[in-house]
């Protein structure tokens, strides 16, 4: 069981409020995602439901149970941090056993525990080497590995693939999903990539600014943004927005087309435009434009696209597909 | 046997001390830590009449136990200072893991921080016996006979009569010979300590 909910809760640093009121619920075993700008308080949010920062309002409860003023060690929970955090003078069994030995487990227990936990990692091999000797990738896993063997009600990930490269990134995403499909555990995640959010989460809470902008599955939030700031984070490259009057026939202040829900064509469309960039990855390619009267354009085109730089084309969005939002930025249904 | 044992008392206070600067400042801190320092600019000479009557008073002069107290005080601000900065260095993550994985501030500072912290204390400690081995203005004032260490031994081979050269020669010797060799095989350990934190 690891159902949390936050409840008004507030936090600041002298006068400075980075959390204001947030209200939350995060069901048990669900994988929530918290995803946001750098400084928008993610990872504070994260920190606070561990117990690392105290609260200024509001509560913490975990279960139901109030934890507001529960030290860290006793509110269940595990925690993966951005760099690892290993004990650096402990070898990678000392690493995963130390939990344990804090809460005074029998050696054979203990033994057992970071054998089981090190085998679901791949970590078998490792068990004597101290950090230094691992690799980012095996650092990581001993990360986890650590945090499994408590079997914590809930999983808090503090930006855990940040320092891996694009390759390991993938592979450990696709553990870590693994991982909590196998566990059933809850799992907040705390990241700045919304490509992570959207392919790891059950549930994604969007932040800005210390405040929850909107809340929702991932598809829910790419298909329906409820203002400007989520339609502006959510999808890789990020939507267009347009104002002016193509916005304004439509009926709304801005409008919004994400770079996959717009045709081009070379004879005729609603906006002429010119390439200013084409960038081909072969499954796709990105189409910088220059759109008269709207100003520039993002689009990704399936497959490669004969396009080059200067030349002309027509740009046409696809309505069922189109965002319309009023002039405070909020959503029109 | 004086400079390390209240040099090991100094560090029990110390560690706690430092850990408290570096990991949990209040909003003086820093002022504390600077007047901490700020102890070691005054001459002794300038307290030394209060410290004498005060010793007098308490039945600490010429005691192994009042030689101690003021060696360990002599050298507290500088072993703070040393740790904090050393403390400074070690990445606050690693102690909040430990403190998620279920350690208490006890088993943190012993199981974590100290392991982490070995070479950073080994050099303060190595810093404060030579400072300690070496003092003279307060060993000579507040000890005789029964607590004189090295340096009173060392100075009561001059006499009215005047110096015995040869003797305060072999003894001023043997009283180097030790922080010597010890410095000559830590030396490494000095510069790093001394310096550790000064340039990111």
């Amino acid at each position: 069981m690891g159902a949390i909910q936050l409840k008004a809760v507030r936090k600041a640093f002298g006068a400075v409020s980075v959390i204001n009121d947030v209200d939350l619920a995060i069901d048990d075993s669900e994988f929530a995602v918290f995803v946001g700008p750098s400084g928008c308080g993610k990872s504070t949010l994260l920190r606070l439901i561990a117990g690392l920062e105290d609260l200024t309002a509001g509560k913490i409860l975990i279960d139901g149970k109030d934890v507001t003023n529960v030290s860290p060690a006793q509110r269940g929970l595990a925690m993966v941090f951005q760099s690892y955090a290993l004990y650096p003078h402990m070898s990678v069994r000392g690493n995963i056993a130390f939990a344990l030995k804090m809460a005074k487990e029998k050696p054979e227990v203990i033994e057992r525990k970071v054998n089981k936990a090190a085998a679901t990692l791949n970590l078998a091999d490792y068990l004597d080497r101290k950090p230094r000797q691992l690799s980012g990738g095996q650092r990581q896993r001993v990360a986890i590995g650590r945090a499994i063997v408590r079997e914590p009600k809930a999983f808090l990930f503090d930006e855990p693939l940040s320092n891996l490269d694009a390759a390991l990134r993938v592979q450990m995403r696709v553990e870590i999903g693994e991982l909590h499909h196998v566990l059933k555990t809850t799992m907040v995640y705390v990241t700045h990539d919304q490509v992570e959010a959207m392919t790891m989460a059950d549930k994604i809470v969007v932040l800005d600014k210390g405040s929850v902008m909107q809340v929702g599955a991932p598809l829910e939030l790419y298909n329906k943004p409820n203002g400007l700031f989520v339609a502006g984070f959510i999808g890789s490259p990020t939507m267009n927005l347009i104002r002016g009057e193509s916005a304004a026939k439509r009926g709304a202040a801005t409008i919004g087309v994400r770079p996959e829900h717009a045709d081009v064509s070379t004879t005729e469309g609603e906006w002429r435009a010119k390439v200013r960039l084409a960038e081909h990855l072969g499954s796709d390619t990105f189409v910088h434009l220059d759109a008269d009267g709207i100003g520039p354009l993002v689009l990704r085109l399936q497959g490669e696209k004969p396009l080059a730089v200067g030349q002309e084309v027509f740009v046409t969005p696809r309505e069922a597909r189109l965002h319309r939002f009023d002039k405070d930025g909020k959503r029109i249904d | 046997m004086l400079s390390v044992g209240a040099n090991v008392v100094g560090l029990l206070f110390a560690v706690p001390a430092a850990w408290a600067m570096a990991f949990a400042p209040g909003k003086r801190a820093k002022d504390l830590l600077l007047w901490m320092l700020s102890t070691k600019m005054m001459p002794g000479v300038g307290v030394l009449v209060p410290i004498y009557l005060l010793f007098r008073d308490m039945g600490l002069l010429d005691s192994l136990w009042g030689i101690g107290l003021v060696l360990m005080l002599l050298n507290l601000p500088i072993l703070v200072w040393m740790l904090y900065t050393y403390f400074k260095e070690i990445p606050a993550e690693i102690l909040e893991a430990a403190r998620v994985d279920g350690a208490s501030l006890y088993d943190e500072i012993v199981y974590v921080l100290t392991p982490m912290a070995t070479p950073g204390i080994a050099s303060t400690m190595l810093l404060a016996i030579i400072l300690s081995w070496n003092e003279a203005f307060w060993t000579l004032n507040l000890a005789t006979s029964n607590a004189a260490p090295l340096t009173a031994f060392i100075a009561s081979y001059s006499a009215p009569e005047g110096f015995f050269w040869a003797k305060l020669s072999a003894a001023s010797t043997l009283a180097i010979a030790p922080i010597l060799v010890l410095g000559w095989i830590s030396q490494k350990q000095l510069v790093r300590g001394l310096t550790f934190g000064a340039v990111k």
